[in-house]
């Protein structure tokens, strides 16, 4: 890809780049100068507008976020350099980065074109149980359920084994690189029953250290037309290990979903520091990555999803400054703090959908449900619903989903702090036909004829 | 007294202005207030007030650095000095904790968090960095003389190396000298029971409540 010719640049930069403690980075280059920037562009969080429709804020942000990368560059860890270029290479990386691309193969390839805000274009869609734990025995089956159905474009991250053949995997050892192509082996297994051999999968979803996330990532595993992942770490950070990903994936001229997932709290502080830090932050993956698609999210740590109002709001807003400002291939992730069986889970998937449709989201994986780390937790069911939300909110304005989304999440917000984690895959889905149970399926069309009844025209 | 409100304390420090806060001691002080009795009765609460906010997220990690550093140089330059002058002991940490992200994991914001309000809640903290090997872990918890070793993960391939840890405690025999803690999104309470750690946290708060639990009872 052509935007990938910069790759040499980045490197040497990482170690040439001025010196800084990690501590100091923290501090003065984020916290102190998002605090700035906050001020300076009178960036406030409006919980009447979780979905904001004020294009001159989404410019705003924008500025601020590239005022915010151009001042810190991004860190490496292993260097303790700041990787730093003036505004107007970042502005040039953004005019080059892909705009559209290809993921998958033969039949099953899908193309993704970038999108704006209020774009009646459908987002491409992918379902997973993204990252949930799962036993090596069941990952096949559980996986299947979603390869299977006909919404779905591509699967986002596998779930996580816990372990490979037999053995817990440890990561940074020869069982995190073992793990990675026995992930790769069984997602084939998945897309041959599936019948859809050439679809799109993100990988490696157990990978910690480069080798464990380049390893399968040739001849014989998984393939250039997947998606592969790589990190920044919070916040405006990378790492050896994540620049090796970069170096691989551009050499065997793969497709990335490079993401970064900024932390409410942190350095960054509050929801207005939050969507600041994530335009940065996707900038400088833009710059430094080179990625195919760049998915920037935000997570608060007491409600552990991507679902409160606030959260969404960054999510929205950060899409919304990017789309508009730049035309590159901005993706989401629908997270939850409840789990399946429970009609929070519904509800929460639908909130994000419609939130990132609206504002400009060209690519959306669901679900990472009840967190993401309670084995096993995690159904297509959830992943659908998203799906049809999404297709229903290309035809409204952000203030339609303003007005909608403002509903949905009274009905799950007291929730969040719950620990509505629900049931497993297997007391929701008959285990050999992997459809889902009347119990489950009866909560689902329930939830469709309430959004019906809010003015959501789902199918 | 106007200064003995610990509350008060709270808001100077996380106003930021060292001269103020240098001056509420001074005076209070000044006014006769017992060195000691100030920090045990509006320097320590004041630092749970300010953990306390922390831990609901009213107020975020850069401001409790901050206010920590803060709180520190006043400790250093004004209490400390005025208890030893009133030849009283130096009041002592609760205890010494050792911590770190394990072995292949880089996450470290929520374990800056832990360490952080151990340290305001009293605690010595030692903070190792991520990606910290089992050795590691356990030379500089012998050599730190350590109360607690606590340990984060935020991945299902990272966290067994928290057994590892535990089982090289345990093989050295060092099960009496110091208790091992744990936390991290992917871990649990049944996790912490199956591989032997004497203690779970849920959050940065919860930590806190452990650390004073398993340091009560040693």
């Amino acid at each position: 890809m052509k935007h990938r010719g910069r790759y040499l640049e980045v490197m040497k930069r990482a170690e040439s780049g001025p010196i800084v403690s990690e501590s100091e980075f923290d501090m003065t280059y984020i916290a102190q100068k998002t605090s700035e920037l906050i001020k300076k562009y009178g960036i406030k969080f409006n919980p009447d507008q979780i979905i904001n429709h004020d294009d001159d804020l989404a410019d705003r942000v924008f500025q601020a976020g590239l005022e915010l990368i151009t001042h810190s560059g991004v860190f490496c860890q292993d260097t303790r350099r700041r990787i730093v270029w003036a505004e107007n290479e970042y502005l040039e990386g953004l005019s080059t980065a892909p705009a559209e691309c290809t993921i998958g193969q033969g039949s099953d390839k899908v193309n993704i074109r970038a999108r704006k805000p209020e774009v009646q274009l459908r987002p491409i869609f992918g379902g997973s149980p993204v990252a949930v734990p799962i036993q090596e025995d069941q990952f096949v089956p559980f996986l299947l359920s979603y390869a299977k159905d006909p919404i779905f474009d591509f699967l986002p991250p596998p779930p996580t084994l816990l372990s490979a053949y037999s053995v817990p995997i440890k990561g940074g050892s020869p069982w995190e690189v073992i793990a990675g192509w026995r992930e790769s082996e069984l997602t084939k297994q998945v897309l041959s029953a599936a019948g859809r051999p050439g679809m799109a999968v993100d990988c490696v979803s157990i990978s910690t250290t480069a080798a464990g996330g380049i390893s399968s990532l040739s001849y014989g595993g998984y393939r250039p037309s997947d998606r592969a992942l790589v990190s920044m770490v919070a916040e405006l950070k990378t790492n050896y290990d994540e620049l090796e990903k970069v170096v691989h994936v551009t050499r065997i001229d793969g497709n990335m979903e490079a993401f970064l997932a900024s932390i409410y709290g942190g350095f960054l502080g509050g929801y207005e520091g939050l969507v600041i830090g994530m335009v940065a932050g996707s900038i400088g993956i833009n710059q430094n990555y080179m990625p195919t698609t760049i998915c920037s999210s935000s997570s608060h740590p007491l409600f552990r999803s991507g679902s409160s109002p606030g959260t969404i709001w960054t999510k929205s807003l950060a899409l919304q400054a990017l789309t508009r400002n730049a035309s590159v291939l901005m993706t989401a992730m629908n997270s939850t703090a409840a789990g399946p069986g429970t009609k929070y889970i519904l509800y929460e998937n639908v909130a994000q959908a419609i939130a990132h449709t609206v504002s400009g989201a060209c690519l959306i994986e669901a679900s990472l449900s009840a967190h993401g780390t309670n084995p096993g937790h995690a159904t297509p069911l959830e992943a659908r619903i998203a799906a049809e939300a999404s297709i229903a909110a290309t035809e409204m304005t952000r203030l339609e989903a303003n007005e909608v989304i403002g509903r949905i999440t009274k009905m799950y917000e007291s929730s969040l702090t719950e620990e509505n984690i629900g049931k497993p895959f297997h007391k929701l889905y008959d285990i050999d036909t992997l459809e889902p149970l009347p119990e489950w399926t009866e909560q689902y069309k329930e939830v469709k004829e309430e959004l019906r009844g809010l003015g959501v025209r789902i199918p | 007294m106007e200064n003995s409100n610990p509350q008060i304390f709270a808001d100077l420090l996380l106003e930021g202005s060292e001269p103020k806060v240098a001056d509420f001691v001074t005076k209070s002080l000044g006014a006769g207030t017992d060195p000691l009795d100030f920090h045990s009765s509006i320097y320590s609460p004041a630092l749970k007030i300010i953990g306390d906010k922390f831990g609901i997220l009213e107020i975020f990690i850069s401001e409790l650095i901050l206010t920590a550093e803060l709180a520190q140089s006043i400790s250093d330059n004004i209490l400390l000095p005025q208890i030893k002058n009133s030849r009283k002991d130096i009041p002592e940490k609760k205890g010494v904790i050792v911590l770190g992200t394990v072995n292949s994991d880089l996450h470290d914001i929520g374990k800056k968090m832990v360490a952080m309000m151990l340290s305001v809640s009293g605690y010595k903290v030692i903070d190792l960095g991520v990606n910290i090997n089992t050795n590691d872990f356990i030379d500089q918890a012998i050599r730190e003389k350590a109360d607690i070793l606590a340990l984060s993960a935020l991945l299902t391939t990272s966290m067994v190396y928290m057994k590892d840890i535990v089982e090289m405690r345990d093989g050295l025999g060092y099960k009496d000298e110091f208790a091992i803690i744990i936390g991290g999104a992917p871990v649990t309470k049944e996790f912490a029971e199956t591989i032997g750690a004497d203690g779970y946290g849920s959050s940065a708060s919860d930590a806190v409540l452990v650390c004073d639990e398993l340091v009560s009872i040693k």
